[in-house]
C-alpha cells in the first residue's frame, strides 16, 4: 500500500547490462560449440 | 465556432452561471497531443528496429546454410576443402561480418532519420552519444540472432528447423507470460530468459520491467 493509497501488485525488477552481457556471452559459445562439434562429427549427406 | 454563441445563451437561459456557461476559444494546444522527446522516439525507433533487423538477420543466416544442405553444395564444399573446422568457421565469420553491417546499416539509417526528422520539426536534439550507444549495442543482437539461426540450421539441416525452433520458442514465451504468467517461478525465471535479457543487451535502458506478484 502506498502512501496515495494504492495497492501494488506489480513490482518492476532491475536485470543489469553486465548480467545480459554475461548471459549471452556464455550462451552463444555454448551454442557455437555445439554446432561446430556436430559438424566435424557427423555426416553432411 | 458557428454555434458558440447559440449554446453559450441557451446555457444562460437554462440557468446556468456565467462560469459554466462560458467557454474559451479553443487553443491550437487543445488538439494537439503532448510532444514526445527526441531521445524517446529515436530509442524507441533503434529498439524496434534491431529486433526487425535481427529476425532478418536470423532467417537470413539460417537459409545461408539452409541453402546449402539442402542443394547440397555444402557436401561440394568439403570435397575440396575437406576441413570442417575451416569451412564451419570461414562461413560463420563471412555471417557475422555481414550481420554486423547490416545491424550497423539499420542503426545508422533510423539515427539519421531520427536526426532528420528533428531538424525539419525544429525539435531539440539530446542524449546523442547514448543513442548511438544504443545503436551500437543493437549491432551485438543482430550478430547474435545471426549467429543462432545459423547454429541451429546447422544442427537440424534446414532453414525450416531454424524456424521451427523460432516458433516453438514463441509458444513457449506465450504460454510462459500467459497461462503460466502468474506462477511465481515462473516469474523468477524472467532475468534468465532470452526476452528478459534482450533489453538489457540492447537498449540503454536500466531496468527491464516485468511482473512479479509480492
Amino acid at each position: 500500500m502506498t502512501s496515495d493509497g494504492m495497492t501494488i501488485e506489480l513490482v518492476q525488477h532491475t536485470v543489469s547490462f553486465g548480467h545480459g552481457a554475461i548471459y549471452w556471452s556464455i550462451l552463444i559459445p555454448l551454442v557455437v560449440a555445439g554446432s561446430l562439434l556436430i559438424f566435424r562429427r557427423r555426416d553432411v549427406l | 465556432m458557428a454555434n458558440h454563441d447559440k449554446y453559450e445563451r441557451d446555457c444562460r437561459d437554462t440557468g446556468g452561471t456565467p462560469e459554466e456557461c462560458t467557454v474559451a476559444e479553443p487553443t491550437l494546444a487543445d488538439f494537439s497531443v503532448d510532444s514526445t522527446s527526441f531521445r524517446e522516439v529515436v530509442s524507441t525507433a533503434l529498439e524496434l528496429s534491431a529486433v526487425l533487423v535481427a529476425l532478418g538477420a536470423f532467417m537470413i543466416a539460417a537459409s545461408s546454410i539452409g541453402a546449402e544442405y539442402s542443394s547440397g553444395s555444402i557436401a561440394n564444399w568439403l570435397t575440396f576443402i575437406p576441413r570442417r573446422g575451416h569451412v564451419f568457421w570461414s562461413k560463420l565469420l563471412t555471417l557475422i561480418g555481414f550481420a554486423a553491417l547490416l545491424g550497423a546499416f539499420a542503426a545508422t539509417f533510423v539515427l539519421a532519420a531520427g536526426l532528420v526528422l528533428a531538424r525539419l520539426h525544429a525539435s531539440p536534439i539530446e542524449s546523442l552519444r547514448e543513442l548511438a550507444g544504443l545503436g551500437a549495442r543493437s549491432i551485438l543482437a543482430v550478430v547474435g540472432l545471426a549467429v543462432l539461426g545459423f547454429c541451429i540450421a546447422l544442427v537440424t539441416r534446414h532453414t525450416v528447423g531454424a524456424l521451427g525452433v523460432l516458433l516453438a520458442y514463441v509458444v513457449v514465451l506465450f504460454l510462459r507470460m500467459g497461462i503460466l504468467g502468474e506462477r511465481e517461478w515462473i516469474q523468477r525465471m524472467t532475468p534468465w530468459t532470452p526476452e528478459g535479457i534482450w533489453p538489457q543487451s540492447s537498449s540503454t535502458a536500466t531496468r527491464t520491467p516485468y511482473p512479479f506478484r509480492r
